[in-house]
């Protein structure tokens, strides 16, 4: 029998997409616990999240040096024994800051979580934020710092979120000379008001979750931390958008960064998933209509790619890409027509029925292994969302329509939405 | 502990399979024996851009992503200076699909002089992108010519220059094709909620009738001996000062490979290593300091990067590091501080053992390296090395005949 290989195999099947049936459990009186079993290797993940993110700072870089200098010495280890000891087991303790979370994790092999379990709780019970070891980190970060705003990127990603967000707690301001402006008093109040365990909860995941769930509740009752009463008390955001426009000139920049934005929708809207598929279609994977015409077509790129941000008090669209500093205009150019195609024509059934099996086959990949699943989890649980969030979702992405979906980009990716950053050297 | 079956076609294809029940996704992962080191002096760059070219179409199917993302599959790759990967990840039913493209452009690719032209276009980004368009991030296209005389490791996987991609004709690319990817020079690594034996048939049938092509033993120019040391600077608008050093180590076949990685962990691996204890959480001299090891397979290299402290200069930071290896080098870690490092690796392997692609690509590596076996025997070489191999390995490493030094220096800007 001759082979057919020109006709493609018949799809067998779509990707179907779990529900996230973990109930929680108090592990001490204000802490709640998920847990993800599953795995086949001895190792044990717990996540932290506190509702200590950088939207809630009233200083700028006080949330990222609180989060980052908790390792530095708490009241029953220093730095030092910190590090020795973690590393010793072969342990990580690793942070994660977002604009509304912030999150503190344990990766360890499970046979040795007994004996960093004290540390870690320690970390974020009772930190004390030795005054040296702050300043030794301040230099530290601003040397990052520095070499990250010499980079059209990390500019663009700033002047794109002035654009956006100022006047929101959402605005990214990373500027050298805060550092100076951060006293220990701020990071002791940041840490006091935002890493209640009222606000926070934590998953576990991996091999043998429920001993581990134990060790972590032992841990922090023996500590008999008084708790203040949370504080946090979080108030609508205020956004009043208004579109805008800058480019900013960074000398002998051989390739510009560009940056373009619209306010979008929560995951819980009605609409999300039909604005969820046109952003796709538009920049959300490797075939998007953007990729397709300014790194297939054209070689202006290496990569542009657009994404939906939901964050807890807005959503906001993205496209982002950095291009030869001869296509800057050029680039510029093609995504606003490619946005204003997307807003105004059908889109091919063709093409929508190729984008919604790659969606849901896409988000299947991120539910391989138990500390994916954890992450998918915590996305639900920050956003409030039910368990089955993701399986109605990724059901709701097969019964949309061409016009439905152009119905609501008209209204949301409209042209004269779009904000523009761009930071880079081009010809005039 | 990654089991596995191995089979091999009578063209000389390697087929692996590793089976996983706890997962929905299944892994696809081919390996091809081809990497930059493969390139003529001339054509530099030319494994990555001809891995761009291998998603521009193929003999029977004039678009990879395409159908591949209608089943709901997912893909990329890389190249290095020793091989190139490409990999799927796809629901475990539409496994089928994944086999059909794969195979199609081990088959033959369909090459237009169109694509050649936008992928050189895009490898120029690229260049520009991650190599031009940052501070230090040139940094290798100056250490690789210093630290390889003859090996062609002495250029970057991106190429030596621009020109060399701008140069690249269809003809080039059609010769590099032929030579490179056919069955015997490549490792297909399947890993999921798979039967081994069905695998196998799939493998038969998409790869069987791809012809065998007999393949040439790889003989590449090595380094003999030292080269002497060698110090360059480069004046340029950076942020801070910045140091680069560069020492020949053992290949990736050799005993004392494991030594070498061990020794770069004690030196800089986490908080509680030696650079940082004892130079970077003072304060005053390096705000950053890092040692790693290459890792390629033929002779390596290991480095010492740091940005250092405008308080400080080169000389101050220079002697600071290079004390603290001698120190390594007089008395060797102690046995606490080489098990710590031998922990904090078997975490590391444990958690790759933690996805299913992660699994797949180890398991083609090691192939790779001559039997996917090793895969599971790693963590035991890392055991056996001792105090004393650190120290025997780290006073053949750290010698300054072998020594490479870049430095940036910083201009004010006017």
């Amino acid at each position: 029998m001759i082979l057919d290989r020109k006709t493609a195999p018949a799809r067998l099947a779509s990707a179907s997409i779990p529900v996230m049936d973990y109930p929680p459990v108090n592990l001490t009186d204000n802490l709640r616990c998920y847990r993800v079993e599953g795995g086949t290797e001895d190792i044990i993940k717990i996540d932290i999240v506190f509702k200590a993110g950088t939207r809630f700072e009233s200083k700028p870089l006080t949330s990222s040096i609180c989060l980052n200098t908790l390792k530095e010495g708490t009241e029953n280890y220093t730095a030092k024994e910190i590090a020795d000891t973690t590393d010793f087991y072969g342990a990580q303790i690793a942070t994660n800051l977002s604009k509304d979370r912030a999150e503190i994790t344990l990766l360890c092999q499970s046979k040795h979580l007994k004996k960093l379990i004290d540390i870690f709780t320690d970390i974020f019970l009772l930190p004390l934020f030795p005054k040296d070891e702050i300043e030794q980190y301040k230099k530290r970060s601003g040397s990052i710092l520095a070499i990250n705003l010499d980079k059209v990127e990390f500019k663009g990603r700033l002047l794109f979120s002035e654009l956006m967000f100022s006047g929101t707690p959402y605005q990214d301001i990373y500027d050298l000379k805060d550092y100076a402006n951060v006293q220990i008093a701020d990071l002791q109040e940041f840490f006091a008001d935002y890493y209640n365990l009222e606000d926070s909860f934590c998953v576990i995941s991996g091999r043998n979750t429920e001993e581990a769930a134990e060790i972590l509740g032992r841990s922090i009752s023996k500590k008999n931390v008084p708790q203040s009463i949370s504080k946090l008390s979080i108030e609508p955001v205020h956004w009043n958008y208004v579109q805008g426009e800058k480019w900013n000139k960074k000398e002998g920049a051989v390739q510009t960064a560009i940056r373009m934005g619209v306010p979008a929708l929560s995951r819980n809207h009605a609409d999300y998933t039909a604005l969820y598929i046109a952003n796709t279609a538009l920049g959300g994977y490797f075939g998007s209509r953007l990729m397709q015409n300014i790194r297939e077509e054209k070689g202006y790129t290496y990569g542009i790619g657009s994404a939906i941000n939901s964050l807890e008090g807005l959503s906001y669209l993205s496209i982002s890409t950095q291009v030869g500093a001869d296509f800057t205009k050029l680039t510029v150019d093609e995504i606003k027509k490619e946005v204003k195609g997307i807003a105004t024509q059908l889109i091919n059934v063709d093409e929508l029925e190729l984008i919604q099996h790659y969606i849901v086959g896409n988000l299947l990949n991120r539910f391989d292994g138990p500390f994916a699943k954890a992450d998918r989890l915590k996305t639900l649980i920050s956003n409030g969302l039910p368990p089955d969030w993701f399986t109605l979702f990724s059901k709701s992405i097969f019964q949309l329509n061409p016009a439905s979906i152009c119905e609501v980009s008209r209204v949301y990716l409209h042209r004269d939405l779009l904000s523009l950053a761009v930071v880079g050297e081009w010809p005039e | 502990m990654i089991d596995f079956k191995k089979y091999t076609l009578d063209n000389g294809l390697r087929l692996i399979v590793h089976r996983d029940v706890d997962t929905p996704i299944v892994a696809v992962n081919t390996l091809y024996d081809v990497g930059a080191r493969d390139e003529d002096p001339n054509r530099s760059g030319f494994a990555h851009l001809f891995e761009h070219l291998m998603f521009g179409g193929s003999v029977n199917i004039p678009n990879f992503d395409n159908p591949l993302q209608r089943v709901g599959g997912n893909n990329n790759a890389f190249t290095n200076n020793d091989y190139t990967n490409y990999y799927i990840t796809i629901p475990r039913e539409n496994i089928e699909t994944a086999f059909w493209l794969e195979s199609d452009r081990m088959l033959s690719l369909a090459f237009t002089p169109e694509s050649l032209d936008v992928q050189r276009k895009v490898v120029i980004e690229e260049f520009k992108q991650r190599y031009l368009n940052q501070p230090y991030g040139d940094a290798w296209l100056y250490l690789r010519p210093m630290a390889y005389k003859k090996h062609p490791y002495r250029w970057a996987t991106i190429g030596k220059s621009i020109e060399h991609i701008e140069d690249a004709t269809l003809n080039d690319v059609k010769a590099f094709f032929k030579r490179h990817y056919h069955p015997g020079n490549a490792i297909l690594v399947v890993a999921g909620n798979v039967e081994p034996e069905e695998i196998y048939k799939l493998t038969k049938k998409w790869y069987g009738d791809i012809p065998r092509v007999e393949t040439t033993e790889r003989s590449l120019p090595q380094e003999t001996g030292f080269t002497g040391y060698e110090c360059e600077t480069l004046i340029r608008a950076v942020p801070q000062n910045a140091l680069y050093m560069a020492w020949p180590m053992p290949d990736r076949f050799s005993a004392d490979y494991y030594a070498a990685d061990l020794i770069s962990d004690i030196l800089s691996q986490g908080k509680s290593a030696r650079f940082y204890q004892s130079i970077v959480r003072h304060g005053g001299i390096f705000t950053s300091l890092s040692c790693y090891i290459l890792g390629s397979l033929d002779n390596g290299l290991l480095v010492v990067s740091g940005m250092i402290d405008a308080d400080s200069d080169f000389e101050i930071a220079r002697n600071a590091l290079i004390s603290e290896i001698e120190r390594l080098m007089l008395n060797g870690p102690s046995e606490k501080e080489l098990q710590k490092v031998k922990n904090k690796l078997e975490t590391g392997h444990l958690v790759q053992e933690s996805s299913v692609l992660s699994k797949a690509m180890s398991l083609a590596y090691f192939e790779l390296l001559g039997d996917a076996g090793k895969v599971n025997h790693e963590m035991d070489m890392y055991r056996k090395v001792t105090a004393e191999d650190i120290v025997r390995v780290a006073r053949t490493i750290f010698q300054t005949e072998g020594l490479k030094e870049l430095r940036y220096q910083k201009t004010e800007h006017v």
